[in-house]
């Protein structure tokens, strides 16, 4: 979560999933379908109109409506003091004690509380509402944004919320993912270090990954396999020539072969991992073919394909190479995990299953050693962002620098 | 009674859980209607059928239709029902056209949903299956007994077990079983989910029931539409036109009263029902003023019961707006379409900056039938016209409204019919001028590549007469249709075969303001664009 926009992607076993579509420059509010469809490989990731400069208003029939206008930076939040009049969502996470004012950015910022509180009451008397409930609305309605966008992606994709952990970067990831996973039924956060840059990061360590596709319309019960074969071969020819150029050494390179299957007379293609080549023209091979397609059916829709026959429009490839990086130094451990020069202070901060205000400790996350637990409610801050540990929880600072919260 | 926030919340809750629905049916439906054209809806009401909310992508009529029919199951399996009332578990189904959307072809699907043994809501969905027998979207039918299957008001599923004896007939009567059932069964996994997520929300809340909500949402909706309503002048405003019709042209008629914080929208003087298939039953009818209503003064509002409270429609019994039972229905939209835009043409009238000329294609489909590889085939492709301009823009090219029908790829299109698209490009110069110049429409031609006769049937308007501009503008360009250069009557089927080709030409948008004022750079960029004749 960042300052306009909140994205969300779904990771099984270590490989996020990967769309085969995109939408770029959605127009109205970020909704899908009002952008434009482009036909490329990548990683799967919802995206709407939420973040720390979200703008907070009454709505025309009196209800709180939390972006996707955006203060961005400038003018930015209230709390900013440049300008910007209208309560955003930073503006309610400092009033709700999530935000340190003196440490805002790691101190390079300075956030003005008074100016946030104006703000807040300004929208607060609109609505009827005290400035601490409309403060705490405005941090609940954005989550709950987050959580139905999360669910209804993660019922598209026939998965389980409950399942997964999640794992909060960005400013806003870690002061917001608390209270989203506890809306999904998440039971484990996961925050990495320097969570502020975690994009960065990712971009530096990612595997070096091509993907190619053609189309090809192959009827599994009655077309030559020796064509659907060729097809993938000169795809991985192509993509192992990009992968090279970028000088990796190629030791460990990975071949994935996939098609775009569906049963003939259904309009919804479904890609699904195909076993590795080479295809002999056999029944063998068509049989595993057809299994493979039953199988992602089957995780997709929950019950086998219908009895008609199968093909596959598209033939994919992906080849990828790990670069090099990516190694995690290890946290020195601290005796006995005591967290005791780690501690700043204490804040009051808000937490609906607390009833409201209650005394956190804050904590500087930059002098937690390794393996200390830390029991909510906590603030952990870095110079990126603050991690809110709610009452619910705990948090444990592992040996690679990241912080795993279970929540109760 | 909620606050402005847990409203919200919920609000917010329920609509991603008729969102989630939607994509159950996109993902699981057989036909390229639901997965291609999004000619589908899924409701949340609560327990009077009142609807609380709708999914993001649904087509207009259906969100206006759909818990009309939820209150007719009420009325008919309710508790004074002589089998003893609804069951957590049943699932209802129809696609009777005064109590469903309008015609045959949409089945509706509805759940009740219970917690703690009562009733709360409702779930509901419909959808456009590829066939439902009788004779496929042609006009030629008098009477609702020539247009195919009809399921009356049923209970589908008690207790997890379906009806097989509606099972059976359904497979018997219409010409691609698979896909018609297959569609269902999305519609069925789709209201069971609603009802499972609601479920589960009103625990998580603390609900015992949505009523808290639905009141809150209701009496806010209805006061901010009361509202609304008032800052337009009151008085009695008139607005009417002439569209193709069969034989001769039909004359639809609006009388438009604004008094009192409400709305009462008039059809009389429209044409009477027709001895033909485009009667528009007055639930359609109603949709689709309440959706022209809804555009002009709260657009932003997502909708549900309480906005339309304010808003009354009539039309005379046996009105061509109104028809009576048996009458055929199965292209109701021809009529029924043109409704947004005569609300649009009265409030014009006093609103100008909140409407826009008329649409060239409210809808255009032709539909082929026929056998393909030993197995009959039936399906939909659509084309849209350009939009009406705009009080301060041209109107949008190629785009379908007041239904938001996707039209269908042409490489799905090809995929899965005996077809060739030979090509598919704007229609220069049928955009009505104006200040502001209407969308275009299109053109296209299609070259049939099957041995076999396929019938195909035109669903088309404004052949004859054009989309009439507002304040000044002009008529946008007609449509056309021609099977090997030479003019048909698109009333009737057409048989072709391979070697023919269909051309056809979408209808343009109208004109908005005086074409006199229309800017020097405007101009020149349609020129430069190739959107007018040079």
């Amino acid at each position: 979560m960042g300052g306009t926009t909140a994205k969300l992607s779904l990771v099984d076993g270590g490989e996020p999933l990967v769309a085969y579509g995109f939408e770029a420059a959605r127009q109205k509010r970020f909704i899908e379908g009002s952008g434009l469809p482009i036909r490329l490989s990548t990683v799967e990731l919802i995206e709407i109109g939420a973040g720390g400069g979200s703008i907070a208003r009454r709505d025309e029939i009196g209800l709180l409506k939390v972006g996707p206008d955006s203060a961005g930076s400038e003018p930015g939040p209230a709390c900013y003091a440049r300008g910007g009049t209208a309560p955003t969502v930073t503006d309610a996470n400092l009033l709700l004690g999530y935000l340190n004012p003196d440490f805002f950015a790691g101190g390079t910022l300075q956030i003005d509380g008074g100016a946030a509180a104006d703000a807040m009451a300004n929208l607060a008397a609109t609505l009827g509402l005290s400035t601490e409930v409309t403060a705490a609305g405005i941090h609940e309605v954005v989550n709950e944004n987050m959580a139905g966008a999360a669910r209804v992606h993660i019922a598209e994709r026939g998965r389980d919320p409950r399942r997964y952990a999640l794992v909060c970067t960005g400013g806003g990831g870690p002061v917001h993912g608390y209270s989203v996973a506890r809306k999904l039924g998440i039971t484990r956060l996961v925050c990495p270090p320097s969570p502020g840059v975690a994009s960065a990061w990712g971009l530096l360590v990612a595997p070096a990954r091509v993907d190619r596709v053609t189309t090809i319309g192959f009827r599994l019960d009655s077309d030559p396999l020796a064509g659907f074969e060729a097809a993938f071969r000169q795809l991985e020819d192509e993509a192992r020539d990009v992968v090279a150029a970028t000088g990796l050494p190629l030791a460990g390179l990975r071949i994935d072969r996939l098609g775009d299957g569906r049963c003939v007379g259904q309009g919804f293609d479904l890609v699904v991992p195909l076993p590795p080549g080479p295809y002999a023209d056999d029944a063998i091979a068509r049989r595993a073919l057809a299994a493979a397609f039953e199988q992602g059916y089957r995780e997709k829709f929950g019950r086998a394909p219908p009895d008609v026959p199968l093909e596959f429009i598209n033939a994919r490839v992906s080849v990828r190479v790990a670069v090099y990086g990516g190694h995690i130094a290890e946290l020195p451990g601290a005796a006995g995990g005591a967290s005791g020069s780690a501690v700043k202070g204490q804040r009051r901060a808000w937490f609906a299953e607390a009833g409201g205000f209650v005394d956190a400790t804050v904590y500087d996350r930059d002098r937690l050693a390794a393996n200390t637990e830390i029991p909510g409610p906590a603030l952990i801050e870095d110079s990126g962002s603050t991690l809110v540990v709610g009452p619910a929880a705990t948090a444990m600072v592992m040996p690679s620098g990241s912080i795993v919260v279970e929540l109760r | 009674m909620l606050d402005a926030v847990t409203t919200e919340i919920l609000w917010s809750r329920i609509t991603s859980i008729v969102d989630e629905a939607a994509k159950v049916i996109i993902r699981t439906s057989f036909s390229t209607l639901s997965n291609e054209a999004n000619d589908f809806a899924c409701v949340l009401t609560d327990a009077m059928g009142q609807s609380l909310a709708q999914n993001t992508g649904s087509i207009p009529s259906f969100i206006g239709t759909l818990p009309a029919t939820v209150r007719h199951f009420l009325g008919e399996f309710g508790p004074d029902s002589p089998d003893g009332g609804m069951q957590d578990g049943d699932v209802y189904i129809t696609n009777n056209p005064w109590q469903g959307t309008g015609h045959l072809p949409d089945v509706c699907v509805a759940k009740p949903i219970f917690r703690n043994g009562r009733l709360v809501a409702f779930a509901a969905a419909c959808s456009h299956v590829p066939d439902i027998g009788g004779m496929v979207r042609s006009v030629e039918p008098r009477e609702v007994f020539e247009e195919g299957l009809h399921i009356p008001l049923m209970r589908f599923m008690r207790n997890g077990v379906a009806d097989a004896t509606l099972i059976k007939l359904l497979r018997t009567n219409v010409r691609t079983p698979d896909q018609t059932l297959g569609d269902i069964w999305a519609l069925v996994g789709a209201v069971e989910l609603m009802a499972r997520r609601l479920v589960t929300t009103l625990e998580e809340y603390d609900q015992p029931d949505v009523r808290a909500l639905a009141d809150e949402l209701f009496s806010r909706s209805e006061a901010a539409m009361r509202d609304a309503i008032r800052t337009l002048p009151e008085g009695i405003y008139r607005y009417g036109f002439d569209t193709d019709g069969l034989a001769e042209p039909f004359r639809f008629e609006l009388t438009l009263t604004i008094r009192d914080g409400e709305i009462t929208a008039d059809y009389t003087g429209s044409s009477p029902q027709q001895p033909r298939a485009i009667n528009c039953p007055l639930t359609y009818t109603n949709a689709m003023t309440a959706y022209a209503v809804k555009c002009a003064l709260l657009p932003n509002l997502p909708n549900n019961e309480g906005m339309f409270r304010p808003v009354t429609v009539t039309a005379p019994a046996g009105s061509i707006l109104n028809p009576t039972p048996p009458v055929a229905v199965g292209r109701r939209m021809a009529s029924g379409h043109y409704v947004p835009m005569l609300v649009f043409g009265a409030l014009y009238q006093i609103a100008p900056e909140r409407v826009m000329a008329a649409p060239g294609s409210p809808l255009w489909a032709v539909t082929l039938a026929g056998r393909r590889h030993g197995r009959n085939f039936a399906t939909v492709l659509f084309f849209n016209g350009g939009f009406g301009a705009r009080p301060d823009k041209d109107g949008v090219s190629c785009l379908s409204w007041p239904s938001n029908i996707s039209s269908t790829p042409v490489e799905v299109a090809e995929r899965n019919n005996p077809i060739f698209f030979r090509y598919k490009r704007l229609r220069e110069g049928s955009g009505g001028d104006g200040k502001y110049r209407g969308g275009l429409g299109q053109d296209v031609a299609i070259d049939i590549e099957s041995d076999d006769d396929i019938a195909a049937l035109f669903v088309i308007e404004r052949t004859k007469i054009a989309a009439p501009g507002l304040g000044g503008g002009t008529a946008g360009g007609l449509g056309f249709v021609t099977i090997n250069g030479k003019a048909i009557d698109n009333r009737r089927p057409q048989f072709v075969r391979g070697g023919d080709r269909i051309v056809l030409g979408t209808p343009g948008g109208g004109g908005f303001g005086s074409a006199n004022v229309r800017s020097t750079a405007d101009r020149e960029r349609d020129r430069k664009m190739g959107y007018v004749e040079l």
